[in-house]
């Protein structure tokens, strides 16, 4: 079996993956199917080639049928909910000696296995040791839907799976569910979903729409131009329905249930399965699950999200405020991110639509106050623009991802939930500066204005406010916010500001880990933009490095991946000497950081910790060490010469 | 008698002895309950004096085996309970349908009538003698599991009764799979005890009524329409003319019911019984068993309930009503006139349940019963 993950959001996977030289893409559909000789059987896959997969045995008795299909099912495991956990375990002794019986004739990567939903700790682990140890890549779940009507436990048993479970097995769903919760549940890690429902839907009478299911003998008028619903007037498709013959009403169906199951393959595509789900609230099982997600999965969530993506965020309901982007960027922001020890001034400005906030008029405005201040003098001056829901960016990381890429609704309402996200992070990132002391000023009115005034309250020191009462642009607010500067730094001596290394050294700290950017940059640095285009670091007259303006990540470069690898941040390492291809295995890797997530830069070493090369992550680095398969970073970059490249 | 323990037995006696704690208690002289029901007799149809004695309750569900999966009779039982207290219950029951006409009548006691430890011997003989004093009564049907059918036993009782009464012993079969009486059942003896059983009582001019149950635990509903109708033929050939088809109805204390509550169990549907006795009928002539038989019954308890035999909403009733009327009637003919939408759900559910193994898609009539 190859399995080839192609891109990853959160738990949900596209992946190609071939067995017996039938090649399927993930997540995909299970369907019922019977042969002539009416002799019935699975067949995997959604879109032309499949494969079969036989029928489970009972969980009593596990005698499996001995049709010849691709993937079989060697066992089907007695661990229902409400059986004794003591007679569970015991009997999964037994199971167990079986499964390896059967996989004496079954080869692992065509065996599957059959579960049934329990959390409880013991059997889980009991379960997926066994799973794991003969290296059964195909799980299956059955007696699936009490769940979805009790999300957490829903949540409980699927993402323990995929924690204790490597992420190239994957996970079938043989319960039928509807297809509004497919988004979701992919979301959490299945993998492929029983087609069953269309057919219980259409023998209920039921008429699929993108959003949920409608009672067919309510309908009045076409609702879908599809093939079937083109030809057949609504009446007839009512009439044939009556008559117990529901020709075409299942058709329909299947065309909506397919469809979702491709929209979240593109989803997945496009790295941003989130975003779809959001748009797919539609049943309180998928926003009950997903708010149960971002607040007890979300360190999960984070290790398997992206880091670095281009794609923009739309703000559609209070639950985008803790997207695993968003909370991972407050979570570095607190603890990558530090307020140098020489800022005497903090200006805190309200955020802009556009972003980044520099390009937009009102920023413009901001920084043109500040370029006016004495060269010597502006190196006292911290910016923070605060927004919703990220908080606060400061200035040097308005590029990063999502803090460019978020879109919400500016309507100046805020709501409560808003509110206590951004002062809790505003008053976290000011306590960072709280040796020195510095003077905060807050450029800021309305809505913003009440913030800074909660954050004052429980920092228990005072803002300067120079835009109370008007409009931050205002040419009387902007002239206050000059004068107001002018008078902090007019009795501090001069000090010399490389901008420049400020962004990169705060770059490197957001993306690596607070301290870092000295280490990756001890010397200064030039950056140079044109709209639009990367932006480049130059040393002297050297090119030597770029920053994706899309995303706003640095790019890892051999002498940055050398200083990384003396810190032990960020790296995997590999059996062997040296590099081959441009692809890194996952069987290959044996060590890699934790703190990896997908798309991070990463620095590859070899046993004897040399630097052999720098390159992007494709998994989070825990991901890297457990799967046996598939691709777990993109070198980018192969250092020459080993004696040179030493990190020791 | 070795009795074979099932794997769930251990869980089984778990839950009964939980649901034992709250055992209401029943006045020791007082029958549970009785009643007069049309019946289907072996000359045609006939009532039948239905009494439900309070007795210590069947000894293999009170014991360390747990007893069956779906039993909860011993939820109305009492302990302490001795002869005269059921000779007096009994005669109250007949007291109470004084004037009354029946031509049968029908004994149970939560267990088995001939185990003496339940119903002392002393008991059996006074409510025998009672009934052969009734007249018109032809039929006696008593419970008992295969164990305590013995030639004495009988003998002693059949000696009582008038010559032209006949006596029945129901049996519970549930099904004549092994593997499906023991372990999903825990039932605790196996079809061999049954055969045994039937031979003694045949031999001593007793007639043999078995019970079987349409869908034991863990059993999806395609496998448990083709394991009832296996069970009667095989029942049938050992030689009992009674076959009695019982859809399980969740009691509480029992297995079942614990499946029930987390979503993982369903009664059967009435498509499914309907299924059973019209193919059984047919498997019957094909095998040239119909001189064989009887008659072919299902009563079942808490039908059209969500704990008992159901179908949907719209049809519930009327699928009662015909199951009855079929009984009675033994036209399984009668059954064609039950006709809802939700046939083909039930059709789709079977499949679908049949290939994943999934208990719970009974979810899936939720919309079915709302409109
Ligand atoms: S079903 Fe019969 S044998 Fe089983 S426990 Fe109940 S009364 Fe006893
Ligand atoms: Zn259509
Ligand atoms: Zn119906």
């Amino acid at each position: 079996m190859l399995f080839d993950l192609l891109d990853i959001s959160a738990n949900g996977k596209y992946a190609k993956v071939v067995i017996n030289d039938t090649s399927l893409v993930f997540p995909t559909l299970l369907t019922l199917t019977s042969t002539k000789e009416n002799d019935i059987n699975w067949l995997l896959g959604d879109s032309g080639k499949t494969l079969s997969i036989n029928l489970p045995p009972s969980s009593l008795t596990q005698e499996v049928s001995n049709k010849k299909t691709t993937i079989q099912f060697v066992a089907n495991i007695l661990m229902h909910e409400p059986l004794q956990v003591s007679f569970v375990l015991n009997n999964l002794q037994k199971t167990t000696a079986l499964i390896a019986d059967r996989l004496k004739i079954v080869p692992p990567e065509n065996a599957l296995v059959m579960l049934q939903p329990n959390i409880n700790p013991e059997i889980l682990d009991a379960v997926t040791k066994t799973i794991t140890k003969y290296k059964i890549r195909h799980v299956g779940i059955t007696n699936f839907t009490p769940l979805l009507n009790t999300p957490r436990k829903a949540l409980e048993f699927i993402l323990r799976l995929r924690q204790l479970l490597p992420l190239d097995t994957l996970l079938y769903l043989f319960s039928p569910v509807p297809h509004t919760v497919v988004p979701i549940l992919s979301y959490c890690g299945v993998d492929a979903f029983n087609s069953g429902y269309v057919w219980l839907a259409t023998k209920s009478g039921l008429y699929l729409t993108a959003a949920g299911a409608l009672p067919l003998t309510q309908l009045s008028e076409k609702i879908c131009s599809c093939k079937i619903c083109a030809d057949l007037p609504i009446s007839d498709l009512q009439k044939a329905l009556l008559e117990n013959n529901a020709a075409g009403l299942d058709e329909h169906n299947m065309l909506i249930y397919q469809a979702k199951v491709r929209e979240v393959r593109y989803a997945l595509k496009q790295k941003d399965l989130r975003s779809y789900v959001e748009q797919n609230l539609f049943d309180t099982f998928t926003a009950t699950a997903l708010r149960l997600l971002d607040s007890s999965w979300t360190d999960m969530l984070i290790s398997r999200t992206a880091t670095w993506l281009s794609t923009p965020i739309y703000h559609l309901t209070p639950l985008s405020y803790y997207r695993p982007a968003v909370q991972a960027f407050q979570r570095r922001v607190r603890e990558r991110f530090d307020i140098l020890p020489y800022k005497k001034i903090v200006v805190i400005f309200p955020c802009s639509a556009r972003k980044p906030y520099s390009f937009s008029k009102s920023h413009r405005k901001f920084l043109e106050v500040i370029n006016s201040l004495p060269k010597d003098k502006q190196a006292y001056i911290q910016q923070l623009i605060l927004t919703s829901p990220l908080g606060v960016i400061p200035r040097e990381l308005e590029l990063v991802y999502p803090a460019a890429h978020y879109d919400i609704p500016v309507t100046g309402l805020w709501s409560e939930e808003e509110k206590a996200i951004a002062v809790q992070q505003l008053t976290s990132v000011l306590l960072k500066a709280r040796k020195q002391k510095p003077i905060v000023i807050a450029h800021v009115s309305d809505e913003y204005l009440t913030l800074c005034q909660e954050a004052e309250q429980k920092l228990k020191t005072t803002f300067v406010y120079t835009a109370a009462g008007s409009k931050p642009t205002a040419f009387q607010a902007l002239a206050n916010l000059k004068k107001t500067l002018l008078a902090k730094i007019a009795d501090s001596p001069p000090h010399q500001y490389n901008k420049d290394l400020e962004f990169v050294r705060a770059l490197s700290d957001y993306q690596f880990g607070l301290g870092i950017g000295e280490k990756l940059f001890p010397e200064p640095v030039t950056l140079k933009q044109k709209p639009n285009q990367n932006i480049f670091l130059f040393k002297g007259k050297n090119r030597i490095g770029v920053i994706h303006h899309r995303t706003g990540q640095l790019m890892l470069t051999v002498p940055m991946g050398m200083a990384l690898a003396k810190q032990k941040k960020y790296y995997l390492k590999l059996h062997g000497e040296e590099l081959k291809g441009s692809t890194i295995f996952a069987v290959g890797v044996f060590e890699a950081d934790p703190e990896i997530r997908p798309s991070d830069g990463v620095v590859i070493l070899n046993e004897k910790d040399e630097l052999l090369g720098v390159g992007v992550a494709s998994l989070s680095g825990s991901d890297m060490v457990s799967m046996s398969s598939g691709r777990a970073a993109k070198v980018k970059t192969k250092v020459k010469s080993l004696t040179k490249a030493h990190s020791g | 008698m070795e009795r074979p323990v099932g794997m769930f037995s251990p869980q089984i006696y778990q839950i009964r002895k939980t649901a034992l704690i709250s055992r209401k208690a029943f006045a020791a002289d007082k029958f549970i309950a009785s009643w007069i029901e049309k019946e289907r007799l072996l000359t045609g149809i006939g009532n039948a004096l239905v009494v439900i004695l309070n007795s210590p309750g069947c000894q293999w569900g009170l014991g360390s085996e747990g007893g069956c999966s779906m039993c909860g009779y011993s939820n109305e039982t009492s302990e302490g309970i001795t002869a005269e207290n059921l000779v007096a219950q009994f005669t109250q029951a007949l007291q109470a349908n004084a004037g009354k006409k029946f031509q049968s009548v029908k004994i149970f006691n939560a267990g088995s009538f001939l185990d003496e430890k339940e119903i002392p011997r002393t008991a059996q003989e006074v409510i025998f003698r009672h009934i052969s004093e009734i007249p018109f009564v032809q039929e006696i049907v008593i419970e008992s599991r295969p164990e305590f059918v013995t030639a004495s036993a009988l003998k002693r009782l059949t000696t009582i009764l008038q010559p032209e009464q006949i006596l029945e012993v129901g049996i519970g079969l549930e099904s004549s799979s092994d593997q499906i009486r023991i372990h999903n059942i825990n039932k605790g003896f196996l079809f061999a005890d049954f055969q045994k059983a039937v031979a003694i009582a045949l031999a001593q001019k007793v007639r043999v009524k078995t019970y079987l149950l349409l869908k034991p635990p863990f059993l999806t509903e395609k496998e448990a329409i083709a394991d009832a109708i296996q069970s009667a033929i095989d029942a049938i050939k050992a030689g009992s003319r009674s076959i009695s088809i019982n859809p399980v109805n969740i009691q509480t204390g029992t297995l079942v019911s614990v499946l029930w509550k987390a979503g993982l169990y369903r009664s059967p549907w009435f498509w499914s019984l309907k299924t059973v006795i019209q193919t059984l009928w047919k498997r019957i002539a094909e095998e040239n068993l119909t001189a064989s038989v009887d008659r072919i019954v299902s009563d079942p308890s808490g039908a059209g309930t969500q704990k008992g035999i159901h179908n949907c909403r719209l049809c519930n009733r009327t699928a009662s009503k015909l199951v009855k009327e079929y009984s009675l009637q033994q036209d399984p003919a009668i059954l064609n006139e039950l006709h809802c939408s939700c046939h083909s759900l039930w059709k789709e559910l079977l499949e679908q349940e049949e290939a994943t193994r999934d208990f719970s898609l009974h979810f899936f009539e939720r919309s079915i019963n709302q409109n």
